[in-house]
C-alpha cells in the first residue's frame, strides 16, 4: 500500500509540475506552417551563437493567442512575445506591461526606416522590435486582363471601374473577396478611406478623434456603395473565407483580388505566370499616395523572468542577416533596412517598389483602431457588402462604439 | 398482425438524412487526403489526386499531435476517476442518508450545473494562477474539471440511486454493514450501468475541452489536442487538411469509447427515468 501511495504522490507532483524549464521562452502567434518552419530555422541559428540559452517556444494560433495574451501578460509572462505594431499595442504598453527596449535599439536605430520607427516608439520610448512587415494591393489573372482587352492595369478609379465593367460583361466576378473572417472587407475600408482623405484623416479617425458620421466617410461609404452595387464582388463573399476565395482567382472565375502579399505563398504553381501585381489605384489625384503595410513585432513583458536573455534575442532579430534569412523564405519583407531586400521574387520586388512609393504607411484597421471598435466596424463592413443600401445605419453603429470607448 | 412495414418514403427520407449527417465527416475525410494546393484550386468535393495518409503521418509525427494526444489522456483519464468516484459518493448521500439540509445541498448541486462556464473564466484563471498556483500545469485544468462537472455528475448519480430500493440498504444495514460497507459492496455494483453512461459522456466533453486548456494552459509541451489542433490554424494561410487529419485522429479516442460502452449509455440514460 505504501509504494501505492508513494506512486500516487508521484503521480499528483508530477501533474502538478509546471512546463517552464527554459532560460528564454518565447509565446508566438505565427502559426502558419511556413513561417513555423522559418522561425524555427531563425531559433536554431540563434542557439549556435548562444548554446548556453535553452529556448522553449510556444505556438498558439492567432486568433487565439489574442484571447489568450490577456491572460496571461499581466500575470505569468514568457520572456519574449509577438505582437501588432501600432494602437494594438499601446494598449499594453499604457498598462504598463511592457518593457522599454532603448538600449537593445542604441546605435542600430539608422538601420530602420522613419515609418517603420514610428510605430514601435510610443511617448518618445522604444518598446518593440519589428522583424517583418508586408505589402497590400491586387493581385490579378493577366490572362483575363488579357482577354477583355486590357493592356496595363489601373492606375486611376475610372481605368479600375471600366474593368470592373468589362470583367461583368464577360461573366467573370470582378474581384474576389471572402468576408466570413470580417478583416478582408476592412482593407477596403482603409484603402478607400486613405485615397480619398488621405493618410492624416484616416489615421485620426483610427485614434479616435473624428467622427463615423463626418461626411468624409460618407464618402467613403458612398464609394464603396457604388462599387458593391455594380456587382464588383463575388455572391458568396459573406459565406467564404478569404482562402477560399483565392480559389476563385485561381480557378479564373474572378479578375482581381485586393489581398496581402502572404496570399503569393498559395499560388498554385500552373498558374504562376497568369498572376501579376498592381498597387490600389488613385482615387483623388491631389491625395498622396498611402499603404497599407502590417508590422509584426517581438516585445518583452514586463514581468518576463529572464530578461536579459530575452534582450540578447531581440538584438539577434533585429540583424540584418536575420531579417534577410527569414523573410526571404516566408515571402515578407525585412524591416532592417541594410537587409538586402532583392530576393528574386518578383511579387517582393513590386511590394517593395509600392511601399518606396508611398507617402506614410498604415498597419491596418483592426491594429490601428481600438480593439472593440474594430470589431464593430468590421461587423459594419460586412454588414454593408450584404446590404448595401443603408449607409447611415452602418456608420451610426460604429460611431456608437466609438462614443463608448474614447468617453472613458 | 404483422408489422407493417416501412414504406419506400421512410427509406428514402432516412437516406437523405443520413446523407445530410454524414457529409461533413465525409467533406472532412476527402480535405485529410489533399494536398493544400489542390484545396486552394478549390478542388473541396471532389476525391484526392493521389491516394496517400501524409497529412496523417505530417500531423501525428511532424506537427507532435503523438505527443498532445497523450496529454488529452493525462487531462481526461484522471479527471474522469476523480469526477466518478466524487459523485457516486455524493450520489449516495444525497440519495440515501437522511439528514436536515438535504435537499438544500441537491439544490446547490443543480445550482452549479445552471451557472454559465463563460462567467467562471476570470475567477477560475486568478483562482488558478494567484491563489493555487497550479496555471500551466496538468493538475490545473483537472481539478479544475473535477470541480466543474461534480454537479451535474452528482445530480446524475442522485437521480439514479434514487431508482435502487430502500430495502436492500436497509437489509445490508440489519446486517450490520457500516454506510461505507454499504455504498461499496451494495450500491455501487448496482451502478455500473450508471457509471458507464456518465463516463462515456464526461469523456467526451473533457477530451473536447477547448475553452479551459487555452485558458489553463500556456506551454506547447502541456497543450492537449483541442488547442494543438486550433494551433494548426495560421494568421494567413490554415492548412485545412493537416486539420482535418488532426480532427480525425483527435475524434477517435470518444467515438471507441462511446462504441464500446453504448449498450451500457443507452441502458444507464433510460434507467430511472421511468419509476
Amino acid at each position: 500500500m505504501s509504494t501505492f501511495k508513494a506512486k500516487t504522490w508521484a503521480f499528483i507532483l508530477f501533474l502538478s509540475s509546471t512546463a517552464h524549464a527554459g532560460d528564454l521562452i518565447i509565446n508566438s502567434m505565427h502559426s502558419d506552417p511556413d513561417v513555423k518552419k522559418a522561425f524555427a530555422q531563425l531559433l536554431e541559428d540563434f542557439k549556435k551563437e548562444n548554446a548556453d540559452i535553452k529556448v522553449v517556444l510556444n505556438t498558439t494560433s492567432h486568433e487565439a493567442y489574442k484571447v489568450q495574451i490577456r491572460t496571461w501578460l499581466p500575470n505569468k509572462a514568457p520572456d519574449v512575445a509577438t505582437w501588432f505594431a501600432g494602437n494594438r499595442a499601446r494598449y499594453f504598453i499604457d498598462k504598463g506591461l511592457v518593457e522599454p527596449i532603448d538600449d537593445v535599439w542604441t546605435g542600430i536605430d539608422k538601420q530602420f526606416s522613419d515609418s517603420i520607427k514610428d510605430v514601435v516608439t510610443f511617448n518618445g520610448k522604444k518598446y518593440l522590435m519589428p522583424l517583418s512587415y508586408y505589402n497590400w494591393g491586387f493581385y490579378y489573372r493577366k490572362d483575363i486582363f488579357e482577354k477583355i482587352g486590357v493592356k496595363t492595369p489601373p492606375k486611376t478609379w475610372a481605368e479600375f471601374t471600366t474593368i470592373v465593367e468589362k470583367l461583368n460583361k464577360a461573366s467573370i466576378s470582378p474581384i474576389a473577396i471572402g468576408i466570413k473572417d470580417g478583416w478582408p472587407a476592412a482593407a477596403w475600408f482603409d484603402y478607400l478611406n486613405m485615397r480619398i482623405h488621405g493618410y492624416k484623416f484616416h489615421m485620426a479617425l483610427m485614434a479616435g478623434t473624428e467622427s463615423y458620421l463626418d461626411p468624409k466617410v460618407k464618402k467613403t461609404f458612398e464609394v464603396w456603395q457604388t462599387l458593391i452595387k455594380s456587382n464588383a464582388f463575388n455572391k458568396s463573399a459573406a459565406a467564404i473565407s478569404w482562402q477560399e476565395a483565392s480559389a476563385l482567382l485561381w480557378q479564373g472565375k474572378a479578375g482581381m483580388y485586393l489581398m496581402g502579399n502572404f496570399i503569393t505563398t498559395q499560388i498554385p504553381k500552373n498558374i504562376e505566370d497568369q498572376i501579376g501585381f498592381f498597387p490600389f489605384p488613385t482615387l483623388n489625384p491631389e491625395i498622396p499616395n498611402a499603404e497599407v503595410a502590417p508590422v509584426d513585432v517581438y516585445f518583452i513583458p514586463a514581468k518576463a523572468a529572464h530578461k536579459a536573455e530575452a534582450k540578447k534575442f531581440l538584438a539577434f532579430l533585429a540583424k540584418p542577416e536575420t531579417q534577410q534569412k527569414f523573410n526571404q523564405s516566408v515571402k515578407l519583407m525585412p524591416t532592417n533596412s541594410t537587409s538586402i531586400t532583392d530576393a528574386g521574387d518578383r511579387f517582393l520586388k513590386a511590394g517593395i517598389e509600392t511601399l518606396r512609393n508611398a507617402k506614410n504607411v498604415s498597419q491596418f484597421f483592426d491594429r490601428d483602431a481600438d480593439p472593440e471598435v474594430a470589431k464593430a466596424g468590421m461587423d459594419s463592413f460586412v454588414e454593408l457588402m450584404a446590404r448595401p443600401d443603408d449607409i447611415n445605419t452602418i456608420a451610426k453603429k460604429i460611431e456608437a462604439v466609438r462614443l463608448r470607448v474614447y468617453k472613458k | 398482425m404483422e408489422p407493417r412495414r416501412p414504406s419506400w418514403l421512410f427509406w428514402l427520407l432516412a437516406l437523405v438524412l443520413v446523407l445530410v449527417w454524414i457529409s461533413p465527416i465525409l467533406a472532412t475525410l476527402l480535405t485529410s487526403l489533399k494536398t493544400l494546393e489542390e484545396l486552394n484550386q478549390g478542388l473541396y468535393w471532389t476525391f484526392p489526386k493521389h491516394w496517400n495518409l501524409d497529412n496523417y503521418i505530417e500531423a501525428f509525427v511532424n506537427g507532435g499531435f503523438s505527443h498532445y494526444f497523450i496529454n488529452s489522456f493525462i487531462y481526461t483519464i484522471p479527471s474522469l476517476f476523480g469526477i466518478i468516484a466524487l459523485s457516486s459518493l455524493n450520489g449516495f448521500v444525497l440519495s440515501k442518508l437522511k439528514f436536515k439540509g438535504r435537499e438544500k445541498i441537491t439544490l446547490l448541486f443543480l445550482a452549479g450545473m445552471l451557472l454559465p462556464f463563460q462567467i467562471l473564466l476570470i475567477p477560475v484563471f486568478y483562482l488558478s494562477s494567484n491563489i493555487l498556483g497550479t496555471y500551466d500545469s496538468y493538475l490545473g485544468v483537472i481539478l479544475f474539471h473535477i470541480a466543474f462537472q461534480l454537479g451535474f455528475a452528482s445530480f446524475f448519480m442522485r437521480n439514479f440511486m434514487k431508482s435502487i430500493p430502500d430495502s436492500i440498504i436497509e437489509a445490508a444495514r440489519m446486517d450490520g454493514c457500516s454506510n461505507l460497507k454499504i455504498f461499496y459492496s451494495v450500491v455501487l455494483p448496482l451502478m455500473k450501468p450508471a457509471i458507464a453512461a456518465l463516463s462515456t459522456l464526461l469523456f467526451t466533453w473533457i477530451w473536447n475541452d477547448y475553452l479551459w486548456a487555452l485558458i489553463l494552459i500556456q506551454s506547447d509541451e502541456l497543450k492537449p489536442v483541442t488547442t494543438a489542433l486550433e494551433n494548426l490554424k495560421g494568421q494567413w494561410v490554415s492548412s485545412y487538411n493537416l486539420q482535418s487529419a488532426g480532427a480525425i485522429i483527435a475524434a477517435i479516442p470518444p467515438v471507441l469509447i462511446f462504441a464500446f460502452l453504448q449498450r451500457h449509455f443507452v441502458k444507464g440514460l433510460t434507467m430511472g427515468s421511468g419509476k
